[in-house]
């Protein structure tokens, strides 16, 4: 059981919680990730860990409403309780001296690049960040980002805020501008294939992070799998950071699909029952 | 190494070209040398995919690629002199030989006697190959000690012709080597009454019994050649059990009934749910034997001088004694005898494949060729009874010692090593990485075979006795075992089991709708996928296709049964009498319904355009020649391949050690193939003297009782190692 000590909401939805994980916040690196059941008869979920307190022995993650699981927490509160929250998962992130460094994060996905930015930064990196949604109200942690960035660029779909524009199109730009020597990207399956198709062309060292789906996190069931080098891995176990030019992502994106309608379902009986 | 430079096999540069044969042919000029504990690269063993396996390990330039090794399958079958299989249990093969070794001896010896006696043949003519030709394979075979529970040494062989070496030649060896002690150095001839039914089996023709450490070994002198087994049943167990025997209660009942009035009994048969009510439910199918069964049953057993059955038990449960507290009608009484030496009997007495172990050792399967007393039956009656009677008995634990002692993982193995250790004084704590303690129990084999909560009133009971459950946390990850030793955890127990699935690496396989059995069998036991009041979802295919031929697969296609499938398959690549599965199961998924398509292996899966899996390409397989073992090994037919309509797939062809924790411990002796933790057999301990490991994750996919019993191997050691700081 693990306590809510804090809420906040970034948008309608996009919400974020420090929850208390001592055990965790002691041993987690940026990259890693939480597998947590709200309750007794929840699913598991995979969050990554953006941020952590070993002292007050709190974790932070951010969660966008998106299906059933995702809504359910959304409306805990501070105070409220998880019923199991296990971690750190999957393997951190490879901080190293790249030069400049490209760090594109779509939607939730800026989340888990905070802290995968900031250690790039204190590893002595330039490093221009990219943050990109939909519209205006999406666009989260841009203040945090700032915090360890040399720049910041905002896209947006409707022009909203920022430039208007996908996120390739302000890779592209700042490709064309300066030499980029690595490139992370986070977000939905879509963007980072978008992302990995962008950074290839240039010959740009790219990683991912894969949001694939799991059950138990811990390498036993194969649900994460995903081809990668024309080889399955399980993300949860061999990532879930891969190199973005070998992830077979239209797999992926199948993958992904695979539980769609028992979703929509689900889904649809979550919010007549509310 | 050694190496005698007598070497006259000519070609010495392709051992292919000059394979060994059983009868020992090329050892004229062999001398075997200790080399010391290593061990062999191998897998492990069973559910459907075997001889894959075997390539796969000559091939395995890379772990992940079965591919690889199926088209090689058939180079390496033809040119293998000889390749052991059995239904069960451990096999290890060599890479660049044609060499198959299997590991657990004892169920060799108890499936086809005279493998087992053939395979250390084989791994001794093996090392002396490779000890002239490839020192370095040779280490690693002589490993081989390590895996084999039994075989830890090979003894300088002097003299071929059936002379052996002189018995003071033997005795200086082993003396200087194990440093015995002389004075109970003994040696006899065959007819040394050891009842380690290893030594009968194998009919050696001398045996020496000496004292090492302490400890009395048997090593057993071949004509060819010698190898010591450690006797993991201590003579004086079996004098106990004879001086038992002898008690006059025993004595009393064996005279109430004429012998022959009970072998004209009847086996009793277990009652359960009707098949085709309980494809609509989930509760368990065997019903339990009555009171009155039970009595019945037990009259049927002879006491016998000689109980063979108790030596095909891996952890020699006093089986006699407890049917005869049976027929006593002492119910608590015979729980109480068998919980001397398991520590989970309501579930063995449910899991174990007994037809493999005590009741194919039984007086009427051996000698009467009757079916076996339903020993299984009676165990599972004798402990339900315990559990129903309310009086269950929690065992006296000695006075706390506040020494502080981890298990990793909450399996069987754990859960025994917790008790056991918890009853020495211990303050235990079990660490589980998924948020539910039990292992396998409870993720993997279903409620309609095992009920859950048998295993949580032994879960409650290891409770009451102090024991700690701490779900959520992952040794390795949450919490290092450095941390642990600096909150000061003194020792610990590893049984992080084999939780790793493995897949075939056939085209199509990442198509929606293909599951690991671990992750079908995760979702509806674990999540309750099958309960819509449960957030977690599976699919529930009309036509549903399962991989393999083992536990895990029967339960996987029961289960597809229970959610619904219309038709529910089974593919296998071997015939019938080759699954590993239990008997019962195999049984049970017949009367539900559940087809075989056996000799039969699937090569592709073909998907629609949103990725589900529709068809499976599957490809005959025919029994091939009978190799020298007298088994016919599959092969494919080419240009059989068919297309089967399926929705759901599930493969279930093996599991591999869960690396987590292996891979987080720096220094730990692991077996950089099998990824198995290396120990002693003796006490269960790894390298890091602080470490002890056990179960599925020493043993790669093995049993309940064998992880049992390495839980309280382990716990004895633990106990040891902590008295002697
Ligand atoms: C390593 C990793 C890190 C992640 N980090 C974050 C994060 O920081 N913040 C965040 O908002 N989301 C994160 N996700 C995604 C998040 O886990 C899913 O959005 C969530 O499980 C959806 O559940 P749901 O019931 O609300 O939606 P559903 O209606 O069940 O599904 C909606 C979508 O989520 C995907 N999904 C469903 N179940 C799972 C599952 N068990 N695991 C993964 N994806 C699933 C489906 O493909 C579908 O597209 C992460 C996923 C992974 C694998
Ligand atoms: C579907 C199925 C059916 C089976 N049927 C039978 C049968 O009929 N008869 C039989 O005898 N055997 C059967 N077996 C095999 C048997 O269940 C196993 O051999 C046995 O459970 C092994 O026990 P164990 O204690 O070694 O490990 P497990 O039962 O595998 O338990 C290991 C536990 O360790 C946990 N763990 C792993 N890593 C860590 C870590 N780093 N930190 C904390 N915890 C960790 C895992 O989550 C798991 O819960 C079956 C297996 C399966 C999968
Ligand atoms: S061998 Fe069979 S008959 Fe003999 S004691 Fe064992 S169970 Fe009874
Ligand atoms: S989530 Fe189960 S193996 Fe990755």
């Amino acid at each position: 059981m693990n306590k809510i000590v804090k809420k906040r909401f970034f948008s309608e939805n996009v919400v974020q919680f420090v929850v208390e994980a001592p055990e965790i916040a002691r041993t987690r690196k940026a990259g890693n990730f939480v597998i947590i059941r709200l309750d007794e008869k929840g699913e598991r979920v995979p969050l990554t860990i953006s941020e952590a307190d070993i002292e007050k022995g709190t974790i932070t993650i951010v969660v966008q409403r998106i299906g059933v699981s995702t809504y359910k927490l959304a409306a805990l509160n501070e105070g409220d309780y998880i019923h199991d929250v296990v971690g750190p998962l999957g393997h951190p992130t490879h901080i190293f001296k790249a030069g400049t460094v490209l760090a594109c994060g779509g939607g939730v996905g800026v989340a888990p690049l905070l802290p995968i930015v900031q250690a790039f930064k204190e590893a002595g990196n330039r490093v221009v960040s990219i943050l990109a949604a939909r519209n205006k109200d999406l666009i989260i942690l841009e203040d945090e980002i700032r915090k360890y960035s040399d720049e910041v660029i905002i896209m947006t779909d409707d022009g909203s805020y920022g430039k208007k524009g996908v996120v390739t199109v302000g890779m592209e730009d700042v490709i064309a501008r300066e030499k980029v020597d690595f490139c992370v990207a986070i977000g939905p399956a879509i963007m980072m294939k978008f992302c990995s198709l962008t950074t290839q062309k240039h010959e740009i060292p790219t990683v991912v992070s894969l949001n694939t789906i799991m059950v138990d996190g811990t390498g036993m069931c194969g649900a994460c799998r995903v081809k990668v080098d024309g080889k399955t891995r399980f993300v949860c176990v061999d990532g879930p950071e891969f190199d973005a030019h070998k992830v077979d992502f239209n797999e992926m994106l199948m993958r992904m699909g695979a539980y769609k309608e028992q979703e929509k379902e689900a889904f649809e009986a979550y919010k007549n029952a509310q | 190494m050694h190496n005698n430079g007598s070497n006259n096999r000519g070609n010495s540069q392709n051992p292919e070209l000059e394979q060994p044969r059983i009868d020992g042919g090329l050892l004229d000029d062999a001398l075997l040398q200790i080399v010391g504990r290593v061990h062999l690269t191998g897998e492990d063993a069973g559910e459907g995919i075997f001889a894959e396996e075997i390539g796969d390990i000559r091939n395995r330039q890379d772990e992940n690629n079965l591919e690889l090794f199926a088209k090689s399958k058939r180079a390496w079958l033809e040119d293998a002199d000889k390749y052991l299989e059995g239904l069960y249990g451990k096999y290890f093969a060599h890479g660049s030989e044609s060499y198959v070794y299997r590991k657990n001896i004892e169920t060799v010896v108890k499936t086809r006697s005279f493998i087992g006696y053939d395979t250390i043949r084989q791994a001794l003519i093996s090392i002396k190959i490779h000890n002239d030709l490839f020192p370095e394979t040779a280490l690693k075979i002589i490993a081989f000690g390590r895996s084999f529970d039994e075989f830890t040494a090979v003894l300088e062989q002097k003299n071929i012709d059936g002379n052996f070496a002189a018995k003071e030649e033997i005795e200086a060896f082993v003396k200087e080597k194990f440093k015995a002690e002389k004075d109970e150095t003994v040696i006899g001839d065959n007819s040394y009454k050891t009842d380690k039914y290893l030594l009968q089996d194998l009919k050696p023709k001398n045996v020496l019994v000496t004292k090492i450490n302490g400890k009395k070994e048997f090593f057993v002198i071949d004509g060819d050649f010698y190898f010591n087994f450690n006797n993991k049943q201590s003579e004086k167990k079996m004098t106990d059990y004879k001086a038992e025997r002898a008690e006059a209660w025993r004595e009393e009942l064996r005279k109430s009934i004429p012998a022959k009035d009970r072998t004209n009994l009847e086996r009793v048969e277990m009652p359960m749910q009707d098949a085709v009510e309980r494809r609509s439910n989930n509760l368990e199918v065997n019903l339990g034997l009555t009171e009155e069964m039970a009595v019945k049953e037990s009259h049927r057993c002879l006491d016998c001088a000689n109980p063979t059955c108790v030596t095909g038990c891996p952890v020699n449960v006093n089986i006699p004694k407890f049917i005869k507290k049976i027929e006593a009608k002492d119910f608590l009484g015979a729980a109480a005898v068998i919980k001397e030496t398991s520590t989970l009997p309501a579930v063995c007495g449910r899991v174990c494949p007994q037809e493999k172990q005590c009741e194919s050792k039984c007086f009427y399967t051996q000698k009467l060729k009757k079916p076996a007393v339903a020993i299984g039956y009676l165990e599972r009656f004798a402990a339900d009874y315990e559990r129903e009677s309310g009086k269950m008995s929690i065992p006296e634990c000695e006075k706390p010692n506040g020494i502080k002692v981890a298990a990793i993982g909450s399996g069987p193995a754990s859960l025994a090593w917790a008790a056991d250790m918890a009853r020495k004084g211990y303050d235990v704590t079990v660490f589980e990485a998924l948020h539910e303690i039990g292992g396998v129990l409870k993720y993997g084999i279903p409620e309609f075979r095992l009920p859950k909560k048998i295993v949580d009133v032994e879960i409650e009971n290891l409770a009451k006795m102090g024991v700690k459950f701490l779900t959520n946390t992952i040794i390795g990850r949450t919490i290092t075992l450095e941390t642990l030793r600096e909150r000061g955890f003194k020792a610990f127990f590893i049984a992080a089991g084999a939780g790793l699935p493995r897949f075939m690496n056939i085209p199509g396989e990442n198509a929606n709708g293909i599951f690991s059995s671990n992750e079908y069998l995760t979702r509806v036991n674990l999540m309750h996928a099958a309960d819509p009041e449960y957030d977690t979802p599976v699919i529930k295919g009309k036509n549903v296709m399962v991989v393999g031929g083992g536990n895990t697969a029967m339960d996987s296609v029961r289960t597809a049964k229970r959610l619904g499938a219309e038709r529910a398959m089974i593919v296998y690549r071997r015939s019938e009498d080759e699954m590993p599965a239990r008997l019962e199961e195999v049984h049970h998924a017949k009367e539900e319904g559940v087809e075989f398509l056996t000799l039969n292996n699937p090569v592709e899966y073909l998907a629609n355009d949103k990725g589900q899996v529709q068809q499976a390409k599957i490809q005959k397989m025919e029994l091939g020649e009978p190799d020298a073992s007298g088994r016919r090994s599959p092969i494919p037919v080419e240009g059989s391949e068919y297309l089967v309509d399926t929705d759901v797939v599930v493969v279930a062809v093996g599991v591999s050690p869960n690396p987590i924790i292996t891979s987080a411990i720096e220094g730990l002796d692991v077996d950089p193939k099998r990824r198995t933790i290396i120990v002693n057999p003796e006490n269960n301990q790894s390298n890091i003297s602080d470490i002890f490991a056990g179960g599925d994750i020493v043993r790669g996919g093995a049993t309940v009782i064998l992880a049992m019993g390495d839980g309280r191997k382990a716990a004895q050691g633990a106990d040891e190692y902590l008295k002697s700081l």
